[in-house]
C-alpha cells in the first residue's frame, strides 16, 4: 500500500487522531513528502486523488429506480387473491 | 458446490468503517469485485488482495443501468460458477440501495451455491450521525428520488423525508450521471403539494476520506432547481408540521386500560 493510502487510513481509524492538533502532529513526522503532508493538512481530498492517480467522483449508483417485478403480472395476481378472496366470503 | 459469494460493506469513509469480518473476506478471497464511492478507496480495496476487479467499467453515459447491472451480476456469478471463493465488496452497506448485491447473493443461492451479506455502515448511518438526527423521533420515510417521483407515495409531513440519489432526479433513461434543472423543477412542484416552497430542506454528503468535510448545506426547498446537486448527494426534508395525535385509537385504548384496570399513562388530547 502506498505510504500515501497507509498515512490517510491509520487517520481514519485512529481516535487519539481526530483533533486538529494530534492530526498535525502526526503529520509531520510521518513518512511522507512534503506535498502529501501539505495536502492532507490542507484537507485537499482533489488533490489526494490527483497525487494517487486516481478519479475521486466515480459512479456508484446500484439500484434502480423502477420496479424489476413484471408489473402485469403482479397486477394479475392481484386480481386472482381478489376474486379468490370475494370466492372465500361468499362461500 | 465449491463457488462460494459473499457481498461486504466497505462502509462510507476509508478504513474507519469496515467491519474486520469484512476485512477479512476482502483479504482472504479468490477473487474481489469492488464498487466504490470514491477512486481513493477503489484504490485502497485494490491494496488488500492481488485479485480485486472493479465494476466501474461496466457504467457508462449513454447506457440503460439496467444493462449495467446484469453485466456487474453475470460478472460475479461467472466466477462463482467456476468455483471461486468471490466477495462483492461494496460502498456503504451492501444491502441498502443495491440491486446488484442482493440479486447476485439470490441468483446464486438458487443455484445451489453459499452466499451471504455482511453488514456495512451505509450513508444513512452517517447521516443519522452527522445530521443529528434520530429517525424514531418523529419517524422518518426515505426513497430513490426517481422512484419517489415514478411512484405515487403518501407523504407523512411530520417525519423527514429522505430522497436518495437527488442528482438523477426523474431520469427514466437510467442513462444519465446526472439531470438538470427541468427534472428537478418537477421534483419541486411534486414536493410543493405537501411542503410550502421556502420550507428548509438539507443537501447532504457524507465523508469518504479522512480529509473530506461533511457537506450540510441548509437551502430552500424552492432552490432545490438550482442547487449544486451530484450523484452522491442526499436531498433531507425535516417535518414541516407537528405530530397529529390518533384521538380515536387512544379513546380505545384508554377504555381497554380503564377496562382492564390499568393506570391510564395516555389521555385523549382534546
Amino acid at each position: 500500500m502506498t505510504k500515501l493510502l497507509t498515512t490517510l487510513e491509520k487517520i481514519a481509524q485512529d481516535a487519539s487522531l481526530q483533533s486538529a492538533e494530534a492530526l498535525a502532529a502526526f503529520v509531520e513526522q510521518a513518512d511522507l513528502s512534503e506535498q502529501e503532508k501539505a495536502i492532507i493538512l490542507k484537507q485537499d481530498s482533489d488533490a489526494i486523488a490527483a497525487k494517487l492517480d486516481v478519479k475521486k467522483d466515480i459512479v456508484c449508483f446500484i439500484v434502480p429506480a423502477e420496479d424489476d417485478e413484471p408489473a402485469k403480472e403482479s397486477d394479475e395476481e392481484e386480481k386472482d387473491k381478489s376474486e379468490e378472496s370475494k370466492l372465500v366470503s361468499n362461500g | 458446490m465449491s463457488g462460494s459469494l459473499v457481498c461486504v460493506g466497505l462502509g462510507m469513509k476509508l478504513g474507519a468503517h469496515i467491519s474486520p469480518i469484512s476485512k477479512s473476506h476482502i483479504e482472504q478471497a479468490d477473487v474481489v469485485f469492488s464498487l466504490a464511492s470514491n477512486g481513493v478507496i477503489e484504490q485502497w480495496v485494490d491494496e488488500m488482495n492481488p485479485n480485486v476487479i472493479s465494476l466501474q467499467p461496466y457504467y457508462q453515459e449513454g447506457k440503460s443501468r439496467n444493462i449495467t447491472y446484469k453485466e456487474m451480476i453475470d460478472a460475479i456469478l461467472q466466477e462463482v460458477k467456476a468455483g471461486k471463493k468471490v466477495v462483492g465488496a461494496f460502498y456503504g452497506h451492501p444491502g441498502v440501495f443495491a440491486f446488484v448485491p442482493h440479486k447476485a447473493i439470490e441468483i446464486a443461492q438458487n443455484e445451489g451455491f453459499n452466499a451471504y451479506m455482511e453488514p456495512g455502515i451505509s450513508a444513512e448511518d452517517c447521516l443519522f450521525a452527522d445530521l443529528a438526527i434520530d429517525p424514531g423521533k418523529y419517524g422518518y420515510q426515505q426513497y430513490e428520488t426517481s422512484q419517489f417521483m415514478f411512484y405515487q407515495r403518501l407523504i407523512d409531513p411530520s417525519a423527514y423525508l429522505v430522497l436518495w440519489q437527488v442528482g438523477v432526479a426523474g431520469d427514466r433513461s437510467l442513462e444519465k450521471h446526472n439531470t438538470g434543472s427541468a427534472h428537478r423543477q418537477i421534483l419541486v412542484e411534486l414536493l410543493l403539494n405537501t411542503y410550502p416552497a421556502d420550507h428548509k430542506v438539507i443537501l447532504y454528503q457524507a465523508k469518504v476520506l479522512p480529509t473530506d468535510k461533511i457537506r450540510s448545506d441548509e437551502i430552500l426547498l424552492k432552490d432545490i432547481v438550482s442547487a449544486d446537486l451530484f450523484m452522491h448527494t442526499t436531498l433531507v426534508i425535516p417535518p414541516s408540521e407537528k405530530m397529529k395525535p390518533n384521538n380515536k385509537i387512544l379513546a380505545e385504548l384508554e377504555r381497554l386500560e380503564e377496562q382492564n384496570n390499568y393506570a391510564p399513562h395516555l389521555k385523549v388530547i382534546k
